[in-house]
Parts: structure tokens; C-alpha cells; sequence
């Protein structure tokens, strides 16, 4: 499956951006702890001159709080935001990049099977990520634990710092290195990726404001039992909830998060199960489609001509809902009875609109993409 | 060596090709030849496997190439410009294709591009276009692969070029039994190298024909009669009218040669007389239209 010729071939590709992943972890894990650290050094001292700490335990909770869980997921969250651009980036160039020129001709013409080909950028990709990853991660552990800090460090939590947003990474890789084999072209799969990333957020919201608009308030959703399950499944299918909001999964594992010890913080690994299903889904279809894919369809939006009439309609709704939830913010004031007038105003303008725009859009072939 | 079978392919439900069929033999170099839109293209690259058929096969030595495509190690396409290799440096191209075909002959490679002049120390994208279309060749050639498929070789090139590339075919071919599918709108070419024609019309093989044996199948006359073409000669079978100039005729018979002869020379003609016939005659009796670019 791992053919050096692919990984050569791959490598050329992609190295700058591979590069850009290995430095963005250099620098924003064992760099960023050391001078959080230093931060944490000054302020210590400036409490202790001011007398803060009441005595030596709380002094070692303090110290221990802001090292378990406000220097490791800040460290981490700033750093998987950078990540995850990049990461959604490789998958880009990946595979939508290589539609854009006669790179996927002469990598089709190769003595590998398509699955090879795709197998060989996913591992290519996530071996780049895992390595840098863990070893950056070992490197920025090391800098707190060879410090004077070094003993307020709890293994369970870095660990747990360690294995979500790695696995959470891996999975937005997939994810988006997916949305390569239904796409035509690198903008139409990174425009794609990022909003299937973001959508289970997004349509609760535009979901909440249609419920609103029609009288169901947001704040009785808890009374909706088919909208509780759908709000807690869409909050769980956030990928970026597992390697940037931290802190919420923390809150999930232990409701009175703030009051707690810090050591007595449970961690879970079962919610691992939905970044992991991410992956195996992602690669599964990936193969599936890639196998599959007619690239005579690249440059246009979608390569599978089943596919089209679900994206339209997709496009079309969210967009309507979109726009029934703008205009209904703009609903004057002293016209608030009639915003539910404003909110089908919008939903059906805007509906109409990307109907339009969504036969354009599914139809062309983008010349700067074209063969 | 190489078998097509009933090759089919559409796209967005339109036919481009169907039930294509023909068979490579080791040392064969055979030209495929069509006008633009007839499918040339499409049907090579299904064939390496870069698009999908609908239905058929392609078999290397019995071997499927979309069940096994590591059988295409003994393949090699070459499009019509190498521009999927542009960024690299011919050192890089060259650990490449190592990697990718284990008979890659690096002294050899780097002979021939000694001979036709090509610099090794830059990347492919600042070749000239036909010193790019010359390393795509070279490249090709030194991994040794049984069979070479061209697609427009000496498309855009100036003349200096394009004798260079067909000497070069020509020599390797002699030399080491590879075998070439070349399509080409260079008709010229094509009768130059190839041993056996096929003819593409709106995405069906018209013909495949040996050009050994095409002056038995065909001859091109030169007819004037004492008024215009006899009606009895202008729908009949086998009797195509090249050119008209006057009352001159220039007629392609094909097929019962005797027959048409006898035809003609019933008509009681002026002037009848045999004239050197190429493949473009040929093209544009079988493939000629009413001006209909496909």
C-alpha cells in the first residue's frame, strides 16, 4: 500500500505545506509552553510578594489549575485552529489541486490502483501530523516537566490533552481529504470541507431561528425531545469540539468543573468513538469514490451527476434558512409582530436566489481548474 | 500483447466511443487517426486507466489493466504535453521513475538526452515546448516498457523537432521491439511510421487497415470525361470523388478494384490515369463529411 514512488510523488507536492505543519508545532507547542511558563513564573512571584496564596496547598492548586487546564488547552486550542487551516489546506492540495492541472492524469496512468493512490495520501498525511504531533507534544511536556512546574503535572490530563485533538485532527484530515473525491477541484473541496466541518453548529442555529420565527421558541427546545437528541447529536458531531473547545469536554466529563480539584477531574475516552468514526466513514466513502470518480468531470463543482440534484437542494435550503435568519435580525422594532413576514421574505428571496445560483454553479466547469 | 475489448465510454450520457476493439502486436507501431471530437483522445486515456469505461477491457499480456493495474508498469502514456512534470528537475524525475518502473535504464536516459541536447540541470518547465515533447519521449523509452502510447507527439512542434521525434520512434522501435500507438492528425507521419491505421468516426473504428495492404485495397485514379461524372459513377459503391476540378476528377476506388475499374472505363473516359495515393486520401474519403467537426 506505502509505495515509495507515490510518497515521493506526494511529497513533492505537498512538501511545503507538510514543512509549514512541522514548524506550526514546533513553534506553537514546546516554543509557546516555554514562554507561557515564564508567564506563569512572573505571576507566581508577583503573588507571592503580594501575599495571594493563603498557604502552600493553595499555592500548589493554584499552580497546578493554570498548568492542567489553562496553559495545556490554551497551548493546544491556539495551535489546532493554525492545524486545522493547514491540515484542511494539505487535504486540498492533496487531491483537489492535483485536478487542476494533469497531475491526476499521470498519477492515474501509474501502475497503482486508485485505492493505493488514496491510501497513500491519507497515510502520507497522517503520519506527517501523528509524528510532528507527538513529538512536539513530548518536547512541550518535557520543557513543564524538567521545570520547576514539573510537579504539578497530571499524566491522565495530558494525555487526555495528547489523544483528543490528535485523533480530532486526523479526522478533520480525513474528513476533508474525503470531500476531495466528490469535489472537482481544491476550492470547491476546501469551501465544502469547512462548511461540512462547521455545519452541525450551523444548522442548529439556522434550525433555532426557523423554530423561533415559527413561534417554537430556542429556550423550549429542552421540552422537544426529538430536538434535544438532535441538538445534543449535532454538538457531539462537531469535529472541532475535540481538538479546539478543550475546555467544553472537560465540562462534559464533569459538570461542576470550576469547583473541583483539579486532580479529581475525570476523563472519558468514549467520545473518541465519534472523531474515530469520522475517520473510518471518511476513508471508507473516500475509497469508494475515488475508485469511482470520472475525472473528466474535473473542474466542476461535483464529479457524480447523482450527486448534483442532493447538493441543490442542500444549497438552496440552508441558504434560505440563512437568509430568513438575517432579515429577521433586521425586523424594525416597532414591526416585531410581523417578523415572521420578514423571516419568508428573506427565506424565500434568498432561496430563489441560490436556486439560480446553484444551477450556474453545478453546471460550469471552472476554467482555472479545467484540463 | 495488448487487447482491447469492446471498449465503452460516455460521458454525461453521451456516447464518446463504444465497442472499440483491436489488438497490439509486440513491435507494432500502429496510428490512430480521426478528426478532432472523434474520441482519439478519450479512448487512450481509458485505456491507461485515467478515465473509467463504462464497459469492456484493456488486457496487457492477459493481464486486466484496471483489475491489475500494476501491469501498467509495461505502459507507458505519454499526452501530448508533459505538464504534470513541469515543476520537476530531471534529477527528481529521475528518482521517480526509478521508483515507479524497475527497468528504468538511468545511463541510457541520460545518453539521450546528451545526444538530443537537453539540459539536466533544470526543471522540466523551462524546457522549450519541443524539447519538453523530446523529454517526454526519452522518458518514456528508457523505462523500457513493451508498449509506448502517444498521443499527439509532434502537436504545436516546428519541423526540425518533429523529424527528430519520428527518427527517434522509428530507431527504438527497429531496436527494441517496443511497440507505439500514436494518434496524430499528421497523416504524413503516421504512413512514415506505423504498420497498421486505425480510423476513428464519431466513436467507432471505422477501419483498421495494414498499410502494407493498402494499395491492394485502394487506388486513386484521375478521370476526365466529355461532360460531367456519369451518374452511374457519381453513388456508386466503392467510387469516392477526392477532388474536383473542371471536368477532372480525382476518384478513390476501394474495395472490388477490378469492378470499379470496369465501371469507369464503360463510361468511355478521356483520361484515366493511376496516381500515387496516400493516407490522407484515404482520411478524407472514408472520414470526410459535409464539414462536420464532431
Amino acid at each position: 500500500m506505502w509505495h515509495k514512488a507515490l510518497f515521493r510523488k506526494d511529497y513533492k507536492q505537498t512538501k511545503f505545506i507538510l514543512w509549514a505543519i512541522v514548524l506550526i508545532c514546533i513553534l506553537a507547542l514546546p516554543l509557546n509552553t516555554a514562554v507561557q511558563l515564564e508567564e506563569l513564573r512572573i505571576k507566581v512571584e508577583k503573588d507571592e510578594l503580594d501575599g495571594d496564596f493563603a498557604n502552600d496547598t493553595e499555592k500548589f492548586e493554584v499552580i497546578s489549575r493554570s498548568i492542567n487546564s489553562s496553559i495545556l488547552p490554551d497551548t493546544m486550542a491556539m495551535t489546532n485552529v493554525i492545524l486545522s487551516v493547514m491540515i484542511i489546506l494539505l487535504a486540498g492540495v492533496m487531491i483537489g489541486a492535483e485536478r487542476g492541472n494533469k497531475t491526476n492524469d499521470f498519477t492515474f496512468t501509474l501502475p497503482f490502483s486508485r485505492k493505493q493512490i488514496f491510501l497513500s495520501k491519507w497515510m502520507m498525511g497522517s503520519a506527517v501530523i501523528v509524528a510532528s504531533y507527538i513529538v512536539n507534544f513530548i518536547l512541550a511536556q518535557c520543557i513543564i516537566y524538567f521545570s520547576e512546574f514539573g510537579q504539578h503535572m497530571i499524566w491522565k490530563l495530558s494525555f487526555f490533552y495528547l489523544i483528543y485533538p490528535l485523533v480530532g485532527l486526523l479526522a478533520i484530515y480525513t474528513f476533508s481529504l474525503f470531500w476531495g473525491t466528490v469535489t472537482g477541484g481544491v476550492i470547491y473541496q476546501i469551501a465544502v470541507s469547512i462548511i461540512f466541518l462547521i455545519f452541525p453548529l450551523g444548522i442548529i442555529m439556522l434550525l433555532s431561528s426557523f423554530l423561533d420565527a415559527n413561534t417554537v421558541s430556542y429556550y423550549y427546545w429542552d421540552e422537544w425531545a426529538f430536538l434535544r437528541g438532535l441538538d445534543s447529536v449535532l454538538n457531539h458531531t462537531f469535529l472541532f469540539k475535540y481538538n479546539i473547545a478543550l475546555e467544553n469536554l472537560l465540562y462534559d466529563f464533569n459538570n461542576r468543573w470550576f469547583d473541583m480539584p483539579i486532580q479529581d477531574m475525570k476523563i472519558y475516552y468514549t467520545h473518541l468513538l465519534i472523531p474515530l468514526g469520522y475517520i473510518a466513514t471518511s476513508l471508507f466513502l473516500g475509497v469508494m469514490l475515488y475508485e469511482k470518480g470520472n475525472i473528466e468531470h474535473n473542474g466542476k463543482f461535483i464529479l457524480f451527476d447523482k450527486l448534483q440534484p442532493v447538493f441543490q437542494v442542500g444549497m438552496v435550503v440552508c441558504f434560505a434558512l440563512l437568509g430568513g435568519m438575517l432579515l429577521r435580525e433586521f425586523t424594525p422594532y416597532n414591526l416585531s409582530e410581523s417578523e415572521i413576514y420578514f423571516y419568508y421574505a428573506g427565506f424565500i428571496g434568498t432561496g430563489l436566489l441560490f436556486y439560480f445560483i446553484s444551477r450556474k454553479l453545478l453546471n460550469m466547469k471552472l476554467q482555472l481548474f479545467s484540463r | 500483447m495488448l487487447e482491447v475489448q469492446k471498449l465503452t465510454k460516455t460521458i454525461h450520457n453521451k456516447s464518446v466511443f463504444e465497442d472499440i476493439s483491436f489488438s497490439i502486436e509486440p513491435g507494432q507501431i500502429i496510428g490512430l487517426v480521426g478528426r478532432n471530437g472523434a474520441g482519439k483522445t478519450t479512448l487512450l486515456k481509458s485505456m491507461v486507466g485515467i478515465f473509467n469505461p463504462q464497459s469492456g477491457d484493456v488486457k496487457f499480456e492477459g493481464v486486466s489493466v484496471y483489475d491489475n493495474p500494476s501491469i501498467k508498469k509495461h505502459i507507458v502514456f505519454v499526452p501530448d504535453s508533459p505538464e504534470a512534470l513541469k515543476s520537476y528537475t530531471v534529477k527528481e524525475i529521475v528518482k521517480l521513475y526509478n521508483d515507479i518502473y524497475p527497468q528504468f535504464d538511468e545511463r541510457y536516459f541520460y545518453e539521450l538526452l546528451q545526444r538530443f541536447s537537453l539540459s539536466t540541470n533544470v526543471k522540466i518547465g523551462n524546457y522549450s515546448k519541443g524539447m519538453k515533447a523530446l523529454f517526454a519521449l526519452v522518458l518514456a523509452f528508457s523505462t523500457k516498457a513493451k508498449l509506448i502510447i502517444l498521443d499527439e507527439p509532434t502537436d504545436g512542434l516546428d519541423v526540425i523537432v518533429k523529424k527528430k521525434i519520428i527518427q527517434y520512434i522509428v530507431e527504438e522501435v527497429a531496436e527494441k521491439q517496443t511497440s507505439i500507438l500514436v494518434s496524430s492528425h499528421r497523416l504524413d507521419e503516421i504512413e512514415f511510421i506505423a504498420d497498421k491505421v486505425l480510423m476513428m468516426k464519431q466513436g467507432k473504428l471505422d477501419s483498421q487497415t495494414e498499410l502494407m495492404d493498402m494499395k491492394s485495397h485502394y487506388k486513386k485514379v484521375q478521370v476526365v470525361f466529355k461532360k460531367e461524372l456519369p451518374p452511374s459513377l457519381q453513388n456508386a459503391n466503392g467510387i469516392d470523388v477526392l477532388n474536383q476540378t473542371g471536368r477532372v476528377y480525382t476518384l478513390l476506388l476501394s474495395g472490388k478494384l477490378e469492378k470499379a475499374n470496369e465501371m469507369i472505363q464503360s463510361e468511355q473516359p478521356l483520361l484515366f490515369e493511376e496516381l500515387p495515393m496516400t493516407l490522407e486520401d484515404v482520411f478524407v474519403s472514408k472520414l470526410g463529411g459535409d464539414g462536420d467537426v464532431a
